[in-house]
């Protein structure tokens, strides 16, 4: 599926993030294991995130972290914080983002 | 021989590449005090001959679950074994940020490291390039590409082990370039693991030789200091004390270790890899998620999947189940016709042969139930079914990964139990394997069906077409998992304890699923089944039946001949007359033989204790016989009664078991509702309770679940029949 950017650049949780944008890590606020466990999975700062769908009624998201799709509930998804993705990524990992055209909103 | 250590993320295919380097010669086996699979091997070829440990799949080493810890431990040289000599880390190509973490990892407790970079072809696939010798060079280990799958690269595998194996420098990779922060922090770490009050305690492994690589100081740095103090007294403590954890990310030494491992890991995979423009590919796992996670149709996929599981399980080993039956009802006559009467051919056809078959009859359950899993989770299904349930899961207070092993348990329990296994979170899991006998197995159904017969006979249809047999059934269906959510919201708060794990959940892409890696599951778990849990089903089996024949009572001797000689004088030249007699002479024989056997003195000596629900010593002993099977009351019912317990029509015998309830015992229908809610709680099934032995690894928990069970099952019983008869229905 095709991946789109927000112009405005603004802070967001992942609980807020749109379907399909492409956002980057900012930080994770969950001290403790599962913010430890978050980061080895590779949401580290500026890593590249979309979200691809949510579960009805509050239910768990899937979201494309660098290379693979990861399920995680919502309550965990408020605590994981986002910045729109600029353009022209900072961190040119092996993402398609890479080589797709931004389409302006 | 060398050692050779697999490890790698979950999804990678090493279990795949375990296999084809291991072939047959795999042994599974269990960590101690741990239910986590050993997975050892030997390896043969030419030249070649390697030890494979296949470490459990993880994504990291830090310690959060048992598997990270089994496989730093089995890395470092605990459990008695030596250090591998290679380590080969599997990576999974198209995920290669994440694998690579791993890697580090491993190779910052300086072990000598060989990439396999797996699953090349799905890469090529996604349109990936990789500069394998580049990407190589610039990590300082060897790569090797390869499709384990299909068995490519193994010679080019088999040549680089050997390689580091003669030359550790060729696989040892430099470390990170650490910050001030974290060089300091791994020295202050380093000076405490040197202090002699918190070396490893005696025989619990290696202390290692000379100072603790940069890897192994963050490893019990990262780790839960509660976890780091059992294994070396006071160290936990000690490093949480020296250096707090730091509420900024970039200032907190275990966390700025792994983003600085994955700006190394950024930048290496950015200078040596490249990915094709994706316009125009079709991605099928997209594709096939957009039904199967619909909020809709999903739901409805979801559904008819769970359907069609329940009912392999349920209805198609049915045919097998009987065959086996048969078969080994044939091998006891066969064995009783061949040896000389008496009590050592009584032992071993209805002690250890009905035990072996008491075992037997539960493969093919387990076998279609491991079956059906293995594809899910082969396939990548399992990881959708975690997505669409989990809210539903969690609000009723169970994880999420309980669905199939209790759905199963509807079936029959124990292979309901046995799933539990596929539960990473102990504590979830223990909830999952406690509240599973609650789930109305199947052999509680004909015990239902005789009791509703019996008693409900004559009851006029509800609205006119609800037998009310029929929906006191249902009703105790409903009533097991409302009991099962009730006892689940107890124990988690008061001897399970923990909190439910947090779903964090790789959904792997969809694949059509391999026929031997899943045949090989399958028949793993099967034959672990049968010699663990069927040695105790068997030896169980023997002392019920000893419970049963012991003391050797039964009819008089000359009393019986007496009557032998009067239903012979009475019949005359009537065969049939004469077979009749004879028939009902036995069955009388039976009926006091069991009276006189010890579980008849216990199920006598028990009727104080289960007045209170309404049931008789008759009933006593059924309950004390219905310990083999729950099904097997109907026929230790018609010994009791001497109705005999050979049944030549299942139906008519059940009925007629039923009718002497209700004459003999004096069953009313609040009796038989006592009863059904007795069947419905206790636990009185001896293979359910060789199974949660088997997968709690010790008697604590199946002792524990005996009390809780028939404790609850005998508050239960008697309440309904007390307040039943104070309310006066009889």
């Amino acid at each position: 599926m095709s991946v789109k950017f927000q112009t405005a650049r603004e802070t967001l949780t992942l609980a807020e993030a749109r379907p399909g944008y492409a956002y980057t890590i900012a930080s994770i606020v969950l001290p403790g294991p599962l913010g430890d466990r978050l980061l080895e999975l590779g949401l580290t700062r500026r890593a590249p995130v979309t979200l691809l769908r949510r579960a009805p009624l509050g239910g768990p998201l899937q979201v494309r972290i660098r290379d693979f799709v990861l399920t995680l509930r919502a309550e965990h998804a408020r605590a994981i914080e986002l910045v729109a993705a600029p353009a022209a990524p900072t961190v040119t990992s092996t993402l398609r983002m890479a080589t797709l055209q931004p389409t302006a909103r | 021989m060398l050692h050779v250590a697999l490890a790698g993320n979950p999804n990678t295919g090493k279990t795949t590449l375990f296999n084809v380097l291991t072939g047959s010669h795999a042994h599974v086996g269990n960590y101690p005090g741990i239910t986590v699979d050993r997975r050892t091997g030997e390896h043969r070829d030419g030249a070649h001959h390697w030890l494979v440990h296949d470490l459990p799949g993880c994504y990291s080493l830090v310690a959060h679950s048992p598997e990270e810890e089994i496989a730093h431990h089995v890395l470092t040289g605990r459990y008695g074994d030596r250090a591998p000599d290679v380590v080969v880390v599997v990576l999974d190509a198209a995920n290669l940020a994440r694998n690579l973490l791993l890697l580090l990892q491993i190779a910052e407790l300086d072990l000598p490291v060989v990439g396999a970079l797996n699953m090349m072809d799905a890469a090529d696939a996604q349109g990936l390039h990789i500069d394998v010798p580049g990407l190589a060079q610039a990590l300082g280990c060897p790569l090797v590409p390869m499709v384990a799958r299909t068995a490519q690269g193994i010679e080019a595998l088999q040549t680089a082990v050997a390689q580091v194996a003669s030359d550790p420098t060729r696989g040892r990779i430099a470390t990170t370039d650490w910050p001030q922060l974290i060089v300091d922090a791994v020295a202050t770490g380093r000076a405490l693991m040197a202090r002699p009050e918190h070396a490893p305690l005696a025989g619990r492994g290696a202390a290692g030789k000379g100072p603790p690589p940069d890897g192994e100081v963050l490893w019990w740095l990262s780790c839960d200091p509660e976890l780091a103090d059992r294994l070396r007294p006071g160290l936990g403590s000690a490093l949480a004390r020296a250096l707090p954890r730091a509420e900024d990310e970039s200032r907190d030494v275990r966390r700025l270790a792994t983003s600085c491992r994955y700006a190394r890991i950024d930048a290496l995979i950015a200078g040596h890899t490249r990915r094709d423009a994706q316009a125009g590919r079709v991605d099928w796992t997209d594709r096939i998620d957009a039904l199967a996670l619909h909020p809709v149709l999903g739901v409805g996929l979801f559904l008819l999947a769970m359907g069609v599981l329940f009912q392999a399980v349920f209805a198609w080993s049915d045919p097998f189940i009987t065959a086996i039956d048969e078969g080994f009802s044939g091998i006891g006559e066969w064995v009783r016709a061949a040896l000389p009467a008496g009590l050592l051919t009584d032992v071993l056809v209805d002690g250890v042969l009905a035990g072996v078959a008491g075992t037997l009859v539960f493969l093919p359950q387990i076998a279609i139930l491991f079956l059906g899993i293995a594809l899910l989770e082969d396939t990548g299904y399992l990881a959708r079914t975690a997505f669409l349930l989990d809210r539903l899961m969690t609000r009723a207070g169970l994880p999420g990964k309980s669905f199939v092993p209790l759905l199963s348990s509807f079936a029959c329990n124990v292979p309901g139990i046995l799933a539990a296994r596929t539960i990473p979170s102990r504590g979830d899991r223990m909830i999952t394997i406690l509240i599973a006998p609650l789930m109305t197995c199947a052999a509680r159904l004909p015990v239902y069906t005789m009791v509703t017969a019996a008693v409900f006979a004559g009851a006029a249809p509800v609205l006119g077409i609800l037998s009310v047999g029929g929906l006191f059934i249902t009703g105790m269906y409903l009533f097991g998992v409302v009991l099962a959510l009730v006892v689940a919201w107890v124990l988690r708060r008061t001897v399970v304890g923990g909190t439910s794990a947090p779903l964090l959940l790789e959904m792997p892409p969809y694949r059509v699923p391999r026929v031997g890696t899943v045949a090989r599951e399958v028949a793993l778990r099967v034959r672990r089944f049968v010699v663990n849990t069927g040695s105790v089903i068997v030896a169980l089996t023997v002392v019920l039946w000893a419970l049963m024949t012991f003391p050797r009572g039964g009819m008089d001797p000359a009393e019986r001949d007496r009557q032998v000689a009067a239903a012979r004088a009475q019949a005359g030249e009537d065969e049939g007359a004469l077979a009749a007699g004879l028939a009902q002479i036995a069955h009388e024989d039976e009926r006091l033989q069991l009276r006189d056997s010890i579980a008849g003195r216990i199920g006598r000596a028990i009727e104080p204790a289960i007045a209170p629900m309404g049931f008789d010593w008759r009933i006593g002993i059924g309950l004390v016989g219905s310990l083999a099977a729950r099904e097997v009351l109907i026929p230790v019912m018609g010994r009791v009664y001497g109705r005999g317990a050979q049944m030549d029509d299942e139906q008519a015998y059940a009925a007629g078991v039923g009718r002497s309830m209700v004459r003999f015992s004096g069953m009313t229908p609040l009796v038989g509702i006592s009863l059904m809610v007795f069947f419905a709680v206790a636990m009185q099934c001896l293979s359910t309770l060789a199974a949660i032995r088997d997968e709690t690894q010790g008697w604590r928990w199946p002792l524990f679940a005996l009390v809780y069970l028939n404790g609850l099952a005998w508050l239960l019983s008697t309440a309904v029949f007390q307040i039943g008869g104070w309310l006066g229905l009889a």
